[in-house]
C-alpha cells in the first residue's frame, strides 16, 4: 500500500516525480481527498460553503471544457492513427518486387505533441477493442515491450515472445524448459504461429511489437534482435512499431550502422505538433460559435499559455494544466464565482450567515446600476439580476466571436490580396492573424484595428469587394440558424445583399462604386463596433471572464533556486504551520525562524568565503535571544505548549524547563542544531567544501537581493 | 553434382568446386571461408552446395547444420539449433517444443561436452537411418571409422563468438577431433581468422578458403540471372504494368550493364545493387510499356511477346535515367528512404516518350531522398530546448577556459576575436598536430556549465522575445531566473531521453553535478542558430 | 560441364595476374611443359575413375598423415616414443601396473595420432579408455562428470551415487550466468541426465576406477590446462589412484597418458602432485630435415591403395596407366627446382607438417581433370593462401570510398594519430577534394555524394575488422564519432592502392610520405 506512493525514481523517461505528502504523523483525513478548493482571499464575504459549492461548479465548467479540448484532439490525430493502421495492415501486401532479400517492415511513429492518445487509439485499435479508424478487421496480435524490458538480448527475446504468446492464448501445453526450445528462441514464436495462425482462419495474422519509449533503447541490444527477426520474414510476418518522441526524422539512420538499416524497410509518420494543435484547441474551444465555455479565458492567460507553449513545452497536456490551472484559479478567487452555471436558491441566500456575501453582492450591483437600488431583503431581485447578467454576458461573448470570425475572414481576405494585416505584418501567417485577432478583441480597445480595417476597405477594387462581400455572406448567412437572437444578422445580411445588389448595377470607376465602397467599410465599422464590445463592459463580467488577471506561472514552471531561496528567506509564507500547536509568528523577527534559515540569513550576511566558527558564534546569539524569549513566553503563558522549531522534524528542542538545564548542556544542544542546520544547507548544494582554508567554506550562492 | 550452384551463382565457380570437392571426399576438421565483400551470396552458395550434396545419395551421407552467431545467442541456442537441423527435427509446439531426443533421452543442451555427447548421439541416429551398421565401441573411432556419415556444420558470423560466447571458440574449432566423428566445422566469416583466432595457438590453424569479390561482370550476369527467377513469380496481371516479363529481358540485360558501370565502384555488394535495381528497374520500363499501351496493337490475351524496343528508344531512356541512377544509390545505399517509397517517388510521368526530349529528362529527375535533414526536423522543439541544445553544442565543443572569453560580457571584440590557431599539418615539435574538437566528437561538460552558456545565450539573443519581465530591476536578473526553471531543467532530461544529449554520468550518481555531451550534428545546430538568430560561428572556439 | 572448364581456365589467368611475383617463373615452367615430355596435357576420359579415386585417396592420407615412417622407424624420435608407450600402456593394460606419463611435443608432431595408434594395438583387451580435453572439461565438475558419463557409455555404470542428483542439478544450474533453463518450474522433472557432481565427489570416484573389472587408460589432452585447475585436484586424485594401484594387488591397472605441447607442464604440477607423478615424458618432435618431409610428402602423394572403383574388365590397365601417367608427373613436380624451394622455405618456417598437408590439400583440390596434375604456380599460389596469409592477397579489390578511407586513415596515421573518427578521416577526405578537384567525379563520370558513400564504406571496412574499434562501443558515443585504428599498415595500403591503380589515388596518397 505504503509502495504505491513512492515513484519509481529509476525511469530515466520520466522527467519529474510526484511524491505525496505523507506526513510522519500519521493523521488520516491527510490522505483522504480534499472536498473544497482552497479559501479564497475574500473568506470572510463567502458563503459557509461556498467553497463546495464553487468546487462543483468548477468540476462542471472544466469538465466541459476538457470535454471539447479531448474531441477536437482526436479529430488532430485521426489522419495520422488512419495511416499507420492502414500501413500495419498492408505491410505485407504489394511488396515491391526484385529485393535481393525480403525486409522487415518497420513503422516509426513521431510524436512529441498529442501526448499517449495517439498509441493508445492506435493500439486499442488494432487489438480490435474500438473500431474508428477502419482498424476493424485487422486480424493481429501486439505486444508491448518498454525499454526496461530489453537490458540485452536474452531477456529482450524473451519478454517480446512471451509477450505474443500470452495475448493470443492458444491451447498451451505442458513442457520441460530444460529439453525443449527456449522461451527466448525465436523458434519457439514460429512454432506458436504455425498453430495460431490454423486456427485464426484468417490468412497469416500480422504479429506487431510496439517499442515503447524508442530511443531508451540501447541500440546495440536492438540491433540483434532486428537481425533476428529479419531472418525470419518469410516464416513470421512481424511487424515493428516504433513510438518515438525525439522530432528528429532520420534518428534510425544516425544510430544504427547501415548493415542493420539495410535489412528494414522503414516507413515514418508523424503526428501533429506544435501550432497547429495550439491554434485547433484554443480557437475551437473559446472562439467556436457552436461551444459556450462556462467560463472565458482572459487575454493574460491566453498570452502566457502561447508563450509556455512555444518555448517550454509543446504538447496538449501543456495546454490542459494550464487551462484547468486557470479554471481553479479563477473558482477559488472570488466568491462570486460560485454565479457562474446557475444562482442558489433563494433560502440559502436567505441564509442568515450568508449575509457577508449578500452584502458585498448587493453593493456590487447597486454601484453598477445606481438609478434602483436593490434593498436589503429581496433576493429574489438579486438572483434574477444574476441571471440576468448570465444571460447578458453569454450574448456579449458569443456577438463578440461572431465579430471575431468576420474580422478575421476578413483579415485573412486582405492577406490573400496582399492587403497589410492589423500589425502591419503582411506575410505572418494564418496562426499569428488568429492570435492577433484574439489579442484585439480580447485586449479592450478594438476601435484602433477596426479604423485600421475600414481604412483598408476603402480601398477594394470592385472584383475584391464582391468576392468579400460573398464571404461575408456566406459566413453570416451560415452562422444566422445557430444564432438565437437573430434579427441583428438579419439586419446585417440585408444590408450585405443590398451593397451587392447595388454593385452588381455599377462599373467599375463610377463614383456609385465608390459609394458602396465608402458604404462597405461603414458598415463593417459599424458592424464590428457593435459585435468587439469588451466583455468587461458587462454587469458582473468578472464572474464568467478571467479578464486581465496573469496566470500565476511559478505554479507549472517555477525557478528552483529563486523559490529555494524564498523558501529560506520567508518559510512560513511556504508552509502555512510549522507547528500544529501554536498559531503564525506576528513577528517576523529573526528569533521565529527556524534554524536553517537562522543560518541562512547569517550566510547572505558573510562573504565569499565563511569561517565556520563566526557562522556557530552568530547562530548561537540568535539562539539565546530564542532561549530568553521563551523563558519569557512559558513564564507568561505557562499554559501554551513548549514550542517546538524547525520544520516539525526537530525532536532535539529546548525543553519548557530550559532554565533549570546548565548551560554546558546548552551548549552541545546549540552546537547539535548548528551542525544539522549546516548539513541540511550542504544538502541544499548551498556549500562548497574546500579544504584552501582551514575551517573556513565556500558559498554557492550570491548577491540575492534580500526580501526583508 | 554441384554445377548446378555454379550456373546460378556466377563469379563462384571455383569456390563451389572446392568447396564440393572437399566435402564430398575426406575434408579437412576445420574450415574458414572468408568473404570480404559479398558474404550473404556466399553463405547463400555453402548452403545450396551442401543441400545438392546432401540429398544426392553418396558415400559417406552428408548431413549438414548451418547456425548463424547472432540469432544463437547463447550456447544453448547454438547446440539445439545445430543438433535439431542436423537430425532434421522440427519442434513442435504441441508437444511443447521438444527438442530431439535419442532413444535414452540424455540432455545435451547444457554445456559443451553434453553438447558433444548429443553430437555424437546425433550421429548414431543418422548413420542407423542412413541403415549402415554401427561398428561396437567409442574407444576405436578414429574420425573416419564411423565413415558413412559425414557431418557438415557451418557456423555462420564466427566473429560473434569471440564477443559474446569466447568460451565456445576453441572447442568449435577442436570439434572433430573432440567429437571423434567424421565432422567438419565451416566457419562463414566476413572477417578474416586472423581478427578472432584465440591465442596461445588453443585452436588448431583452419584450411583456408579465400572468396575472391565479385567482378563487375559477375555481378551483372548474378543480377540478369535473377530476372528469370522474377518474371516467374511475378503475377502477371496486365502485361502494360508489369516490368518483370520476359519479354523485356533485352532492356533489363541493357538497364543492369548500365546500372552497374555507374554503381559498382561504389558498392561491390549484389544484394545493394540488385537493391538499387528494384528500386529502379520499374520506372526504367515503363515509358516503353505505356509506349505498348499506347499503341496497344498487342492483344494481351495470346500473350504474345512485345517487340524488342528500338535502339533509338534505349538510347533515350538511358540518357534520361542515368543521373537518377546515383541519386538512387545516395539515397538508397545509406538507407534514407526504402526502394519501394523511392520508386513510387521517382516513377516518372505517363507516356514520357511521347513527351518532346528534353522535357522527358527532367521530368524524370529524381525528388531528392526523402529523408528530411536532422536541423531541419528539430524545428518542433521548443524555442528553450533549441537554447538548450545551442548552449550543449557550445559547450561540448569549446574547451571550457575560453567560455569567459567567449561569452564574458564587456570584453572588447578583438580579445573575442582571439581564437584557437589551426596550425595545418605537422606541429613544428613534430608532435601530432591539434585535432579540431568537432572532429573528435562532443566533450562531455557538467550542466552547470551548459547552464551557464544558456544564460549568455538568453541575455543576448533571447531577452526581447520574453512575455514580461517587469519586476526585474537588475540587469540580467530575469536571464537568472529563466535558466533557474523546472522547464529548463526538465527539458534537458527531456533530450536526454530523445538521444539529442547524451548523459555520461550515471543517472543514480548523486555527488557533483551530471555531465552531459551533445549529440547534434555541426549542420544542425547551425540550422537552430540561424532561425534563432544566434551567431554560432563568432561563439565557436574553432570556428569551421 | 564447359561452362565451367573455361570458367576454370580463365580463373586461373587472372589468378596469374594476382601473382605478379612468381609469373616469371611461371612462364619457365610453361616453357620445360612441352610435348617433349611424354604427359599428354588433359586427361583422357576413361581415365576420370582412376583419377578421382587417387585424389580421393591423397585427401584421406592428408588428412592424417602418419608422421611414424615406417622408414625412419627406429632411431626416429617418434619411433622411440612409439616403443615407449606401447610398453606402457601393456604394462598397464597386461601386466596391471598403474602408469602415468606425458606425451610432450610441439603441435602437429602426432602427438594424438601415435596415442591412438598404440591403443589400437591393445584394442582387443579392450580396456576401458577415459577421454578429457582441456579445452571442454575446464573445470574439475565437468571433468569428473565427462567421467562418468563415459564410464555409463562403456560399462553402463556411471558410479555416482543417484541421491544427489536433483540437488546437483541446481548446483549446474545455479552457475548459468544468466540462467536461461529456469523458465517453468518443472525443471526438475528430467530424465536420466547426469548433471554436475560436487568436487567432493572428486576423492569418492577417482579410486574406484581400480574396482573396475577392466584395466582403465586415461587420456588428459591439453595437460597443462588441468593444472590449472584450482588447487590440481582432478590431477592429484588420478595419479594419486595410479600410485595406490601400484600398491594394491587385485586392480585391473591404470593408466594416465598426459598430452600437452607445453614445454614446462610439468613445473606447472604442485608438490604433492608432482610427488605422485611418475615424471616419465615421452617426446615427440615433428620431421627432423627437408628429405624426411619430402619423402612424407612423396608418400602421401603416391598413394598405395586406391579404394572407390570396382574390379571390371580393363581395370587393371588402366590402373597402370593412371599410375605411370600420375607418378611421372607427381616425380617431376617434385624434382622441379622451384617446387622444392617452395617447399623447403615451409620447412624453414614452420616444422609443423600440417601446414604442408594443407598446402597440398589446396593443390589437390586445384587439379581437375582438364589439368590433371600438380604444377608450381598451384603449389605458389596454395601456399600464399595457406601459409603466408598476406592481408593484399585479399583486399586487392576495394570499392572507391573504402580506398579512399584507407589514404585518409594513413594520412591520419602519419600526422601522429594513432586512432581516429570518421569525421577526421572525411575531413582529411574533402581537404584533398578540394585540393584536387577532379578527385570524387573519377569514376564512370557517376560525380556521388561521397559523404553518403564513405560512410558506408567506413562501416564495411568495419565490419571486416580492417578499422578496429579503440575502445567499446557504448550507444553515448555517436557513429562517426566513434574510435577506430587502422590494422593494414602503411606499406600495404600503398600496395592495395597501387594495384587500384587509380592515378589520383596515388597521388594522395604519396602525398603522404
Amino acid at each position: 500500500m505504503q509502495d504505491s506512493h513512492i515513484p519509481n525514481l529509476d525511469d530515466v523517461s520520466k522527467t519529474s516525480y510526484y511524491i505525496p505528502f505523507n506526513p510522519s504523523s500519521t493523521k488520516r483525513e491527510e490522505h483522504k481527498p480534499k472536498t473544497s478548493i482552497p479559501k479564497s482571499h475574500f473568506e470572510d464575504r463567502d458563503l459557509n460553503n461556498g467553497r463546495e459549492l464553487r468546487l462543483s461548479a468548477y468540476k462542471d465548467a472544466w469538465t466541459k471544457c476538457l470535454g471539447r479540448m479531448q474531441e477536437i484532439v482526436r479529430d488532430l490525430q485521426a489522419a495520422s492513427v488512419k495511416d499507420v493502421i492502414n500501413e500495419v495492415q498492408h505491410s505485407y501486401s504489394n511488396i515491391l518486387p526484385g529485393l535481393p532479400f525480403p525486409e522487415l517492415p518497420v513503422i516509426s511513429l513521431t510524436n512529441s505533441g498529442l501526448g499517449s492518445a495517439v498509441l493508445d487509439s492506435i493500439t486499442s485499435e488494432l487489438e480490435g477493442k474500438t473500431a474508428i479508424y477502419g482498424g476493424e478487421n485487422s486480424n493481429c496480435v501486439l505486444a508491448h515491450i518498454y525499454p526496461g524490458d530489453i537490458p540485452n538480448i536474452t531477456t529482450g527475446m524473451r519478454s517480446i515472445i512471451t509477450g505474443l504468446i500470452e495475448k493470443q492464448e492458444v491451447d498451451s501445453v505442458k513442457r520441460k524448459s530444460t529439453t525443449s526450445l527456449a522461451t527466448y528462441d525465436i523458434k519457439y514464436l514460429i512454432a506458436w504461429y504455425k498453430i495460431w495462425a490454423e486456427d485464426s482462419e484468417g490468412s497469416s495474422p500480422h504479429i506487431i511489437v510496439l517499442l515503447h519509449e524508442f530511443e531508451q533503447i540501447d541500440p546495440l541490444v536492438m540491433r540483434d534482435i532486428f537481425d533476428i527477426c529479419s531472418r525470419y520474414v518469410s516464416e513470421l510476418p512481424l511487424i515493428f512499431l516504433l513510438s518515438m518522441t525525439s522530432p528528429v526524422s532520420n534518428y534510425l539512420n544516425v544510430t544504427y550502422p547501415r548493415s542493420t538499416l539495410s535489412l528494414l524497410r522503414v516507413r515514418q509518420f508523424s503526428a501533429p505538433t506544435g501550432n497547429e494543435i495550439l491554434d485547433a484547441l484554443i480557437f475551437n474551444t473559446f472562439f467556436d460559435l457552436e461551444f459556450q465555455p462556462d467560463i472565458m479565458i482572459g487575454p493574460a492567460v491566453f498570452q502566457y499559455i502561447q508563450d509556455y507553449f512555444a518555448r517550454y513545452n509543446p504538447s496538449v497536456d501543456t495546454i490542459f494544466t494550464v487551462l484547468q490551472l486557470a479554471h481553479l484559479k479563477h473558482f477559488s478567487t472570488d466568491p462570486l464565482a460560485v454565479f457562474v452555471k446557475d444562482t442558489p436558491s433563494v433560502e440559502t441566500l436567505a441564509s442568515p450567515d450568508s449575509s457577508p456575501f449578500i452584502d458585498a453582492l448587493r453593493n456590487r450591483i447597486n454601484t453598477i446600476n445606481a438609478d434602483e437600488e436593490i434593498p436589503a431583503d429581496q433576493y429574489s431581485a438579486l438572483v434574477d439580476f444574476v441571471d440576468d447578467a448570465r444571460y447578458k454576458f453569454y450574448r456579449g461573448l458569443h456577438s463578440m466571436k461572431l465579430g471575431l470570425h468576420v474580422m478575421l475572414s476578413l483579415l485573412l481576405f486582405l492577406e490573400e490580396q496582399g492587403y497589410t494585416g492589423l500589425k502591419g505584418s503582411p506575410d505572418s501567417g494564418r496562426s499569428s492573424k488568429l492570435w492577433d485577432a484574439m489579442d484585439v478583441v480580447l485586449g479592450g480597445d478594438p476601435e484602433r484595428a477596426i479604423k485600421g480595417l475600414a481604412f483598408v476597405a476603402r480601398k477594394l477594387k470592385q472584383r475584391e469587394l464582391g468576392d468579400i462581400l460573398g464571404r461575408m455572406y456566406k459566413l453570416i448567412n451560415g452562422l444566422a440558424v445557430a444564432l438565437s437572437s437573430a434579427e441583428e444578422e438579419q439586419h446585417a445580411k440585408s444590408e450585405i445583399v443590398a451593397m451587392r445588389t447595388h454593385l452588381t448595377q455599377c462599373g467599375e470607376d463610377d463614383n456609385s462604386f465608390v459609394d458602396v465602397v465608402s458604404a462597405f467599410s461603414t458598415w463593417i465599422t459599424g458592424y464590428l463596433t457593435t459585435k468587439l464590445r469588451p466583455l468587461e463592459n458587462c454587469p458582473l463580467w468578472d464572474i464568467w471572464y478571467t479578464g486581465l488577471s496573469p496566470f500565476p506561472s511559478d505554479i507549472i514552471n517555477p525557478s528552483i533556486r529563486a523559490s529555494l531561496v524564498a523558501g529560506l528567506l520567508q518559510p512560513h509564507a511556504f508552509a502555512e504551520n510549522l507547528d500544529p500547536h501554536v498559531p503564525h509568528p506576528i513577528s517576523g523577527s529573526l528569533r521565529d525562524l527556524p534554524d536553517i534559515s537562522i543560518l541562512f540569513k547569517r550566510y547572505l550576511d558573510s562573504s565569499k568565503m565563511i569561517n565556520v566558527y563566526d557562522w556557530f558564534e552568530s547562530f548561537k546569539t540568535v539562539l539565546e535571544d530564542q532561549r530568553q524569549h521563551y523563558k519569557e513566553l512559558s513564564t507568561t503563558q505557562a499554559s501554551a505548549s513548549p514550542r517546538k522549531r524547525g520544520k516539525g522534524k526537530q525532536k532535539a528542542s529546548p525543553q519548557v524547563d530550559a532554565n533549570e538545564e546548565d548551560d554546558s548542556k546548552w551548549d552541545i544542544h546549540v552546537q547539535a542544531r548548528f551542525v544539522r542546520a549546516l548539513h541540511e544547507l550542504d544538502y541544499l548544494g548551498l556549500i562548497k567544501h574546500t579544504g584552501r582554508k582551514a575551517d573556513h567554506l565556500v558559498r554557492t550562492l550570491f548577491d540575492v537581493d534580500d526580501a526583508q | 553434382m554441384a554445377s548446378d550452384a555454379m550456373r546460378r551463382y556466377p563469379g563462384h565457380e571455383n569456390f563451389c568446386y572446392e568447396l564440393e570437392t572437399l566435402l564430398s571426399n575426406h575434408p579437412p576438421g576445420f574450415i574458414y571461408i572468408h568473404d570480404l565483400e559479398a558474404i550473404r551470396t556466399t553463405t547463400r552458395v555453402t548452403g545450396t552446395i551442401l543441400d545438392a550434396l546432401s540429398t544426392t545419395s553418396s558415400s559417406p551421407a552428408i548431413f549438414y547444420a548451418q547456425v548463424d552467431c547472432v540469432t544463437s545467442f547463447t550456447a544453448r541456442l547454438l547446440y539445439e539449433n545445430i543438433v535439431n537441423t542436423l537430425v532434421g527435427w522440427e519442434p513442435r509446439w504441441e508437444d511443447g517444443c521438444a527438442n530431439w531426443k535419442d532413444d535414452l533421452d540424455t540432455r545435451w543442451n547444457e554445456n559443451m561436452d553434453s553438447f558433444v555427447h548429443g553430437l555424437r548421439a546425433a550421429h548414431t541416429h543418422l548413420s542407423r537411418k542412413a541403415g549402415a551398421v554401427m561398428d561396437t565401441g567409442k574407444g576405436k573411432g578414429k574420425a573416419g571409422v564411423n565413415s558413412d556419415v559425414r557431418l557438415v556444420i557451418v557456423i555462420e558470423r564466427p566473429e560473434r563468438l569471440k564477443e559474446t560466447l569466447p568460451e565456445l571458440l576453441v572447442p568449435f574449432t577442436r570439434l572433430s577431433e573432440l567429437s571423434r566423428l567424421d565432422l567438419s566445422i565451416i566457419f562463414l566469416s566476413q572477417v578474416g581468422w586472423e581478427d578472432i583466432k584465440p591465442p596461445l595457438g588453443a585452436s588448431p590453424d583452419p584450411y583456408y578458403v579465400d572468396v575472391p569479390p565479385p567482378s563487375k561482370e559477375d555481378i551483372v550476369r548474378n543480377l540478369i540471372l535473377n530476372f528469370a527467377a522474377l518474371c516467374e513469380d511475378s503475377p502477371s496481371s496486365s502485361p502494360f504494368n508489369n516490368p518483370y516479363q520476359s519479354s523485356l529481358k533485352s532492356l533489363y540485360i541493357h538497364f543492369i550493364t548500365t546500372l552497374c558501370d555507374v554503381c559498382y565502384p561504389f558498392t561491390h555488394n549484389p544484394q545493394e545493387l540488385q537493391y538499387v535495381a528494384a528500386a529502379r528497374w520499374p520506372g526504367f520500363c515503363k515509358p516503353l510499356l505505356d509506349q505498348y499501351k499506347a499503341c496497344g496493337d498487342i492483344d494481351m490475351e495470346s500473350g504474345e511477346a512485345f517487340p524488342p524496343p528500338t535502339n533509338d528508344v534505349r538510347m533515350r531512356l538511358t540518357k534520361t535515367f542515368n543521373p537518377t541512377l546515383t541519386a538512387a544509390l545516395e539515397a538508397l545505399l545509406p538507407r534514407l528512404t526504402n526502394a519501394a517509397d523511392w520508386a513510387l517517388a521517382n516513377a516518372p510521368p505517363d507516356d514520357l516518350l511521347s513527351l518532346p526530349r528534353a522535357q522527358g529528362v527532367q521530368a524524370a529527375g529524381t525528388q531528392g531522398g526523402g529523408a528530411a535533414q536532422q536541423g531541419a526536423a528539430l524545428a518542433a522543439l521548443p524555442r528553450m530546448a533549441k537554447f538548450i541544445l545551442i548552449a550543449a553544442f557550445l559547450a561540448s565543443t569549446n574547451p571550457a577556459k575560453s567560455d569567459v572569453r567567449m561569452f564574458g560580457r564587456g570584453l572588447d571584440e578583438r580579445k573575442r576575436k582571439r581564437r584557437a590557431t589551426r596550425a595545418p599539418g605537422k606541429t613544428r615539435g613534430g608532435g601530432p598536430s591539434k585535432v579540431a574538437q568537432r572532429l573528435l566528437g562532443p566533450a562531455p561538460f557538467a550542466i552547470d556549465r551548459m547552464i551557464a552558456i544558456l544564460g549568455a545565450l538568453l541575455e543576448e539573443n533571447d531577452f526581447d522575445s520574453r512575455a514580461s519581465g517587469k519586476q526585474f530591476k537588475i540587469p540580467g536578473e530575469h536571464t537568472d531566473m529563466e535558466i533557474g526553471r523546472v522547464g529548463v531543467f526538465s527539458y534537458v532530461m527531456e533530450l536526454t531521453s530523445m538521444r539529442l544529449l547524451h548523459r555520461t554520468t550515471p543517472s543514480d550518481r548523486l555527488d557533483g553535478p551530471p555531465q552531459f555531451k551533445c549529440a547534434i550534428s555541426y549542420d544542425a545546430t547551425l540550422a537552430l542558430a540561424k532561425e534563432l538568430k544566434v551567431a554560432l560561428n563568432d561563439l565557436l572556439w574553432d570556428p569551421l | 560441364m564447359p561452362a565451367v572448364l573455361e570458367e576454370e581456365s580463365d580463373s586461373s589467368d587472372e589468378e596469374v595476374s594476382e601473382l605478379a611475383i612468381v609469373s616469371p617463373k611461371k612462364q619457365a615452367f610453361r616453357a620445360d611443359l612441352n610435348p617433349s615430355s611424354n604427359i599428354p596435357e588433359s586427361l583422357p576420359d576413361h581415365l576420370l575413375p582412376r583419377f578421382n579415386a587417387c585424389r580421393r585417396a591423397i585427401l584421406k592420407s592428408l588428412q592424417c598423415p602418419s608422421l611414424v615412417l615406417p622408414a625412419a622407424a627406429e632411431d626416429s624420435v617418434n619411433g622411440i616414443a612409439v616403443k615407449q608407450l606401447v610398453e606402457l600402456i601393456d604394462g598397464t593394460v597386461l601386466r596391471a601396473e598403474g602408469n602415468s606419463c606425458l606425451v610432450l611435443g610441439p603441435r602437429g608432431s602426432g602427438k594424438s595420432q601415435m596415442v591412438d595408434a598404440c591403443l589400437e594395438k591393445v584394442a582387443a583387451q579392450n580396456p576401458i579408455i577415459l577421454r578429457l580435453s582441456g579445452w571442454v572439461q575446464n573445470t574439475d565438475r565437468h571433468a569428473l562428470r565427462e567421467i562418468a558419463f563415459q564410464l555409463l557409455q562403456q560399462t553402463g555404470t556411471s558410479l555416482l551415487p543417484d541421491s544427489e542428483k536433483v540437488q546437483l542439478d541446481d548446483a549446474s544450474e545455479a552457475e548459468e550466468d544468466e540462467n536461461p533453463f529456469l523458465d517453468s518450474p518443472d525443471h526438475l522433472a528430467e530424465g536420466p541426465t547426469l548433471s554436475l557432481p560436487p568436487s567432493s565427489h572428486l576423492h569418492a570416484l577417482i579410486p574406484v576406477l581400480l574396482t573396475l573389472s577392466r584395466p582403465v587408460v586415461v587420456i588428459l589432452d591439453a595437460f597443462d590446462l588441468f593444472a590449472l585447475h584450482p588447487r590440481q585436484s582432478l590431477l592429484y586424485c588420478l595419479l594419486d589412484t595410479v600410485q595406490n594401484c601400484r600398491a594394491s594387488s587385485e586392480s585391473r591397472g591404470i593408466a594416465v597418458i598426459g598430452i600437452t605441447s607445453r614445454v614446462d607442464t610439468v613445473q606447472l604440477l604442485e608438490k604433492r602432485v608432482k610427488s605422485r607423478f611418475s615424471g616419465r615424458t615421452i617426446r615427440t618432435a615433428p620431421p627432423a630435415d627437408l628429405e624426411t618431409c619430402l619423402t612424407m610428402v612423396r608418400t602421401i602423394l603416391l598413394p598405395s591403395n586406391m579404394d572407390g572403383c570396382g574390379e571390371g574388365e580393363g581395370e587393371e590397365e588402366e590402373e597402370e596407366e593412371w599410375n605411370n601417367l600420375w607418378t611421372a608427373s607427381v616425380e617431376r613436380f617434385l624434382a622441379a627446382k622451384d617446387v622444392t624451394n617452395v617447399f623447403n622455405e615451409t620447412f624453414t618456417i614452420t616444422r609443423d607438417f600440417k601446414v604442408v598437408a594443407r598446402i597440398l590439400t589446396a593443390c589437390i583440390i586445384r587439379i581437375k581433370p582438364s589439368q590433371p596434375y600438380l604444377s608450381f604456380q598451384d603449389v605458389s599460389a596454395c601456399t600464399d593462401l595457406q601459409r603466408s596469409r598476406l592481408r593484399t592477397t585479399y583486399l586487392n579489390k576495394l570499392s572507391y570510398p573504402a580506398l579512399c578511407l584507407l589514404i585518409a586513415s594513413a594520412h591520419t596515421d602519419t600526422a601522429g594519430h594513432k586512432s581516429f573518427t570518421f569525421e577526421m578521416l572525411y575531413d582529411t577526405f574533402r581537404n584533398q577534394v578540394r585540393a584536387l578537384a577532379s578527385a570524387p567525379v573519377q569514376v564512370n563520370g557517376g560525380n556521388i555524394g561521397m559523404m553518403r558513400c564513405t560512410r558506408e564504406a567506413f562501416e564495411e571496412l568495419i565490419s571486416a575488422n580492417i578499422y578496429m574499434c579503440v575502445a567499446a562501443p557504448s550507444s553515448n558515443i555517436a557513429k562517426q564519432f566513434t574510435k577506430y585504428r587502422c590494422v593494414i599498415d602503411q606499406p600495404d595500403v600503398k600496395a592495395i592502392i597501387d594495384k587500384a591503380g587509380n592515378t589520383n589515388l596515388k597521388k594522395w596518397l604519396t602525398k603522404n610520405q
